[in-house]
């Protein structure tokens, strides 16, 4: 029994011993909740007003994924007599609920008893104890305790957060200890041989129903084609969505790592079973972290609705703007430190206030699956068409507003059409000095529908209603830098190679 | 299993059926019980003796009522179920004169609940106030603790204190956790909402 078990044991049977049904009930639900809360910290455990009822659970653990809500009954017992909880495996099963003892259970043969049988039969029904709770929670609790680096091991954190919301049949500490095993073999690292992900998925199956077995093997999988130096053919069931509790291990654990960092082909499978929506409500977990790794192999793959580019304030501190270009000043931007007219280099992306965004030279560019979240200026300078005619080229630039000195002129046409040969024509007829507010552009080949909205004035690019890829808006964003244009090859690495062999190709490949 | 373990072990499945069936009526709960919560479900006599209940719970209503359950597990005639229910009677009495005399009337009510009904032919009037006085001057005149018998708090223990015989069958016919569940919100016995 560890450390924490003793401790929380001692803690109900103090709670236990009083005589006042108040410090009873909450005594033991607050020990209880407390495990819950350590191993699931996603989710919320609330409490009922029922004590150890027949047929009304003490808590409820609720947690949200994806969009949705999900809720599991947790029926307190004072012990795991088999007759009786049999009973209650059999009378319960339909809530799906953890049949929790507050008391050690000591299961009295190895040989699988009838209660084992009873709860595995059940489709979800998860019976347990309370320190087998604990030593669940343990490693995280007491890393001292446990074998070296296997506290911090992701599958582990993910076994652990999944064990109440979707384990099932019987589990005792000596079960606790095979999954923990399975989960962080200690001859392994986070990348299981692929003798360990066979122990492990026969445990998962066994200790979990499906949908969260299967989510596990594909976690384990994961991890073993971002972390061994193997060559990993295929991954099994790499398609549906990673769970929230998945991404917050996953990602950051992945990004963190060297060898995962450069696999490619791990970043498109993740990219796949997420999105740019999920991507930003990881950002306090990928706070301070370069994505540029999960990031550039997914600018086609996931859709945005608006880019905004501003002054990259903390570039070039020691040049002067002013002597270098100053019609950035002139455009209205507040700027205390500017560029010397050249390309940054070492442009990444990254995540700040839960926004994706990049460095890149005198520029930050922000991307935002809600436009809402960015508002873009109201003041900045127009821009002079001969400046940005040469950076058009190579979109198709469905409509754009001149305004020169002497007249305005709007072209357009109906339906799709490029505008770029009319407008060429215009200037070279008709001498003026043309600027340009707002304009519409496609990148060519994208597949969804709508022009991107540039807009000079606000600095930001935004797609239509379905949204655009990442970097569709990118590269329309480039027409806002069109003063000081960036050198974006970096937050744009490998779309070159991608552009000649689609996602779909290359998840075939691999399998 | 020793022949005690065997009893006891029948006394608290005895009482995890009362328990069930109890709370699938919706007017009652039952959270504690001797084995686990003794402190909470023991309460003192006139003369100072502990009694442990099998378990400890309340009937909903305005105000709450706390209920107290003897559970036997016999499953035959005779025995000592006739001789135990003498003394349960004369607890009943002891334990709530105790209250008062403390200053302040509990309104503890006693249930003995048993597989197998016993003494028929006094059936009709196991409960009485009759019975109880004959508990308490023939068979434990100890509980009164050389203090009279108050008419009025005998009659108001007796009122407490009910004997129910469970069949296991019947739980087969109780309506489920998952129907009993559907309806707790709407009956809301527990005045919540």
């Amino acid at each position: 029994m560890s450390t924490r078990s003793l401790a929380v044991t001692e803690r109900i049977r103090s709670a236990m011993s009083s005589d006042n049904a108040d410090d009873i009930v909450d005594g033991v639900k607050d020990a209880v909740a407390q495990e819950v809360t350590s191993l699931s910290p996603d989710a919320k455990v609330e409490k009922t007003n029922y004590f150890n009822h027949s047929y009304m659970p003490d808590l409820v653990v609720k947690w949200h994924d994806a969009g949705r809500s999900f809720a599991r009954p947790i029926f307190l017992r004072n012990d795991l007599r088999p007759e009786v909880t049999e009973q209650d495996v059999r009378s319960l099963a339909d809530k799906e609920p953890v049949v929790l003892s507050i008391t050690a259970f000591d299961e009295p043969s190895v040989t699988a008893g009838p209660l084992r049988q009873r709860a595995r039969e059940a489709s979800l029904v998860l019976v347990t104890d309370v320190v087998s709770l604990a030593d669940m929670a343990a490693p995280f609790d007491t890393p001292s305790s446990a074998p070296s680096g296997r506290e911090g091991a992701p599958l582990l954190r993910l076994v652990q957060a999944n064990l109440l919301k979707g384990g099932r049949g019987l589990l005792t500490p000596h079960d606790v200890e095979r999954l923990v095993q399975s989960a962080a073999p200690p001859e392994s690292g986070a990348a299981l041989s692929e003798r360990s992900l066979v122990t492990f998925q026969e445990t998962a199956d066994e200790m979990f129903a499906p949908d969260a077995a299967l989510r596990l093997r594909r976690s384990a999988e994961l991890l073993r084609l971002g972390l061994s130096t193997d060559v990993i053919d295929a991954i099994a069931g790499a398609n549906g969505e990673l769970s929230e509790v998945e991404l917050r291990v996953l990602v950051p654990y992945l990004l963190a790592d060297e060898t995962a960092r450069a696999n490619t082909r791990l970043w498109q499978y993740i990219g796949s079973m997420m999105s740019l929506e999920r991507f930003e409500e990881l950002g306090d977990e990928l706070a301070g972290m370069d994505v540029t790794a999960l990031v550039v192999p997914n600018l086609e793959h996931w859709t945005a609705k608006r880019a905004q580019m501003v002054i990259n304030s903390s570039y070039g501190e020691d040049l002067d703007i002013e002597m270098s270009d100053p019609m950035l000043r002139n455009a209205g931007f507040e700027v205390d430190a500017g560029a010397d007219g050249q390309s940054g280099g070492g442009a990444y992306w990254f995540v700040a206030n839960r926004l994706l965004t990049a460095d890149a030279g005198p520029w930050r560019l922000f991307v935002a699956s809600d436009a809402r979240r960015l508002k873009g200026r109201t003041d900045s300078s127009a821009a002079n068409w001969d400046d940005i005619a040469p950076i058009v080229d190579g979109l198709v630039l469905d409509s754009v507003d001149l305004r020169g000195l002497s007249r305005r002129i709007s072209v357009g046409a109906e339906g799709d059409g490029d505008v770029s040969s009319d407008v060429a024509l215009i200037r070279s007829s008709i001498d003026d000095s043309y600027q340009v507010t707002k304009m519409h552009v496609r990148r060519p080949g994208d597949e969804t529908p709508g022009s991107l909205n540039v807009d000079f004035t606000e600095m930001t690019v935004t797609a239509s209603r379905g949204g655009a890829p990442i970097a569709s808006l990118v590269r329309a964003a480039e027409l806002l830098a069109h003063r000081q244009p960036p050198d974006l090859t970096a937050l744009m690495a490998s779309q070159t190679d991608l552009s000649s062999t689609s996602y779909t190709d290359q998840v075939s490949e691999s399998t | 299993m020793s022949a005690a373990e065997t009893v006891q072990q029948k006394g608290i499945d005895g009482a995890d059926l009362a328990k069930r069936w109890l709370e699938s009526t919706t007017w009652i709960e039952l959270p504690f019980d001797a084995y686990h919560n003794a402190p909470i479900c023991t309460l003192t006599r006139l003369d100072g003796k502990r009694k442990v209940y099998d378990l400890f719970g309340m009937i909903h209503g305005s105000p709450k009522t706390p209920l107290y359950i003897e559970s036997k597990g016999y499953d035959s005639a005779g025995g000592k179920q006739a001789k135990e229910f003498w003394e349960f009677l004369a607890n009943a009495y002891s334990i709530t004169a105790q209250d008062i005399k403390n200053g302040e009337d509990a309104r503890r009510e006693f249930w003995w609940i048993t597989r197998m009904p016993f003494l028929l032919n006094d059936w009709p009037d196991l409960t009485s106030a009759e019975r109880m006085k004959t508990a308490l001057e023939q068979h434990h005149p100890e509980a009164l603790a050389k203090s009279k018998i108050d008419v009025d708090t005998l009659a108001l223990a007796a009122a407490r204190v009910e004997v129910f015989v469970v069949n296991r069958r019947q739980e087969d016919f109780m309506l489920t956790p998952q129907e009993l569940s559907l309806v707790e919100g709407t009956l809301n016995r527990k005045g919540m909402k």
